[in-house]
C-alpha cells in the first residue's frame, strides 16, 4: 500500500461567463487532462473518480453528477466513485478524499474533476443560489450572501488593526496583474490601485474588484500512488501534507475576534507538520482570495506574518514575485473567478505546473514547495502542501 | 409567468410552521415580538441558533428562553449591489451582540448615517410577503437602530 500520492496530470478550462453547459465543461477539463498524458493513460486505466461540485441541483437541475461525469468521459471506475461537496473548499477536500482512498488501497488511479456552472439566465437567481452555501434558515434567509459576510470581517480587521481600503485594494491589484499572464482567467486586463478603489461599491468596504466574480469553469487532475506515478510522468508532484479544520458554520458562531481564524491556523499546522516543513519554506501558494480581506487573513493564519501585519507584508512585496512567498500567481479567485467546485482543483493544477517549471510567464523561479488553501466560510479551512521530492 | 415566479419555485425563506419544523416555537414567539433560543437543562449553555442537541454537552433536554430584544453592533456593512432576486438595496447587515450570543441580522427602517460600531439596536420583525404556501405567514428576525 502506498504511503504517498502524487499528481501526474492537470488541466483547467477557461473560467468566466461560458457559452457551455455543465456537461460541456466536464468534457473540456476531463478530455484536456487525459490527453495531456499523450496516451500514457486511457479512460479504462482510471479505477477511481471523484467529482468536486457544489450546487448543480440548483443551477442546472441535475443531481447524481459523479456518474454523469464518468459516462460523459467514458470512464467506468470499478473501485471508487463519489461526489465531494464542501462549498468553496470542495476541490481541496476532494484531493484529501483521493489521498485517503489511495493510501487505504481502495483505489489506485483517481481522476478528481471539479466543475461548476454558476451563471443562469437571471443574475439575481445566480446570487440567490449562492446563498445556499450559508445557513439558509438563520442567516441567508435575510438576504445575506458571501460579500456582506466577508465585508463584516474586513470591517472588523480595519477597526482592530487600522487596515485601510487601499490595503485591501492592493490584493486585487496584485492578483489582477498576475492574471494578465493566465489565458484561463475570467479577467486578464490587470488593475491599478485607482481602478480598484473607484470601482462601484458592492458591500462596504468592498468595491467590485475586492470581490471574486461569479464564473463557470472546470478543472481536472489525475492522482495516483507514488509507486504508479512514474508510469505516467517523469515529474510527479507529491502531496506532502494536508490539513482541515471546521470550527463554525454560521457567522454568529465565529470567535469574538472576527479577524483571527483559528480553523485556518489548525489546518495549516496540520499540513506543515505532516509535510515536515515550516511556513517560511513555502515558495508559492494559491490561497482563497474570495474577497481581498481573505488573502490578507491567509498570510496571518498560515504563519507568513503576525496578526495585523498582513497589509504591510503585501505592501512590502513579500507576497509577490521576488518576495517571501508568491501568492496567487495564476491570479487568484479575484481575477480567475470562482466556479466553486472547480476552484480548488484549478489551484492544485497551478501548483502542479509551477513545481514542474511549466507555468510559462507566471513561473515562480526555483519553486520547490507549493501550498493550496480554501476557506468554505471564515470558520472552516483546508490546506494542502506539495513538493517535487517525495 | 414573471421572472420572479420562475426563480421562486425554490423558496429562500425556511418553512416555519409546526407541520414543517421542530423549532417552530422560535417563530411563534417572534410573531409576538419576542426573540428566543434554546438553553440546555443539563449544562445551562445558551446556544444560537436554537438546537435539538446541546452543542456543549450533547444533551437533548432543552428549554426555550428569551433573549433580549436589544443589542449592540459589533461590525456592519452596507450592501449597494449584487442582491439576490427579490431584494433591492441598499441592504444593511450587521453582526450584533444580543445578551450571551452573537447574531447576524439585517437592519430595517434605519438611516445609514446612524450606523456605527457599538450602536444600540432593537428587534424589528419583518413579515415575509411571499408566502411559500397560502396558509403560512412567515417572519424574519430583523433589527433597527434604537432612537
Amino acid at each position: 500500500m502506498s504511503k504517498k500520492v502524487a499528481v501526474v496530470a492537470a488541466a483547467v478550462t477557461k473560467f468566466g461567463f461560458r457559452n457551455a453547459s455543465y456537461r460541456d465543461l466536464i468534457s473540456e477539463a476531463g478530455q484536456a487532462c487525459l490527453s495531456s498524458l499523450e496516451g500514457a493513460l486511457k479512460p479504462g486505466d482510471i479505477d477511481g473518480f471523484i467529482l468536486s461540485t457544489v450546487m448543480p441541483e440548483r443551477t442546472v437541475f441535475q443531481g447524481h453528477v459523479a456518474s454523469l461525469a464518468e459516462e460523459t468521459l467514458g470512464i467506468r471506475p470499478d473501485r471508487l466513485s463519489v461526489r465531494v461537496e464542501h462549498m468553496c473548499a470542495s476541490g481541496n477536500v476532494a484531493l484529501r478524499t483521493a489521498y485517503s482512498a489511495i493510501v487505504s488501497g481502495l483505489a489506485e488511479v483517481v481522476m478528481v474533476l471539479g466543475v461548476e456552472k454558476l451563471n443562469t439566465p437571471v443574475p439575481g437567481e445566480t446570487i440567490l443560489n449562492m446563498g445556499a452555501g450559508l445557513d439558509r434558515e438563520w442567516e441567508s434567509s435575510m438576504g445575506m450572501t458571501a460579500p456582506p459576510v466577508f465585508a463584516l470581517i474586513a470591517q472588523y480587521h480595519m477597526d482592530q488593526y487600522g487596515t485601510t481600503e487601499e490595503d485591501l485594494a492592493r490584493v486585487a491589484v496584485k492578483n489582477h496583474t498576475h492574471s494578465m499572464n493566465n489565458p484561463n482567467a475570467h479577467f486578464q486586463k490587470g488593475a491599478t490601485l485607482e481602478k480598484v478603489l473607484t470601482s462601484r461599491v458592492i458591500s462596504t468596504p468592498f468595491k467590485l474588484l475586492d470581490c471574486s466574480p461569479v464564473s463557470d469553469g472546470a478543472a481536472a487532475i489525475i492522482v495516483t500512488s507514488e509507486e504508479r506515478a512514474k508510469d505516467f510522468t517523469a515529474k510527479p508532484v507529491y502531496l506532502l501534507g494536508t490539513g482541515q479544520a471546521v470550527e463554525s458554520f454560521t457567522l454568529a458562531n465565529l470567535p469574538d475576534n472576527l479577524s483571527h481564524w483559528p480553523a485556518l491556523v489548525k489546518a495549516g499546522k496540520a499540513a506543515y507538520n505532516m509535510a515536515g516543513i515550516q511556513p517560511q519554506d513555502v515558495d508559492l501558494a494559491e490561497v482563497h482570495d474570495c474577497f481581498s480581506i481573505a488573502e490578507l487573513l491567509a498570510y496571518e493564519g498560515l504563519g507568513w506574518c503576525d496578526q495585523g501585519e498582513s497589509a504591510a507584508f503585501l505592501k512590502e512585496g513579500r507576497s509577490d514575485y521576488g518576495g517571501n512567498v508568491v501568492v496567487n500567481p495564476r491570479g487568484g479567485l479575484l481575477a480567475c473567478g470562482h466556479p466553486l467546485g472547480a476552484t480548488g482543483v484549478a489551484q492544485i493544477a497551478e501548483i502542479f505546473w509551477q513545481l514542474r517549471d511549466e507555468a510559462g510567464l507566471r513561473q515562480v523561479k526555483d519553486a520547490q514547495i507549493g501550498l493550496t488553501h480554501n476557506n468554505s466560510g471564515p470558520g472552516e479551512h483546508t490546506v494542502n502542501i506539495f513538493g517535487i521530492e517525495n | 409567468m414573471t421572472t420572479e415566479n420562475y426563480v421562486f419555485t425554490i423558496d429562500p425563506v425556511p418553512m416555519q410552521g409546526k407541520e414543517h419544523n421542530k423549532l417552530y416555537p422560535f417563530y411563534e414567539a417572534l410573531k409576538e415580538g419576542r426573540l428566543t433560543t434554546t438553553s440546555c437543562l443539563d449544562c445551562a449553555k445558551v446556544a444560537w441558533p436554537p438546537r435539538q442537541t446541546c452543542p456543549a454537552c450533547w444533551s437533548s433536554k432543552m428549554e426555550w428562553v428569551d433573549l433580549p430584544t436589544t443589542g449592540t453592533i459589533i461590525s456592519f456593512t452596507i450592501q449597494e449591489a449584487g442582491f439576490p432576486i427579490g431584494y433591492s438595496g441598499p441592504l444593511i447587515f450587521a453582526l450584533i451582540k444580543v445578551g450571551p450570543v452573537k447574531f447576524v441580522t439585517r437592519l430595517v427602517d434605519t438611516d445609514r448615517a446612524d450606523m456605527h460600531k457599538g450602536a444600540n439596536v432593537e428587534l424589528a420583525v419583518t413579515r415575509v410577503d411571499t408566502p411559500a404556501l397560502p396558509t403560512e405567514a412567515r417572519v424574519l428576525p430583523t433589527f433597527k437602530i434604537s432612537k
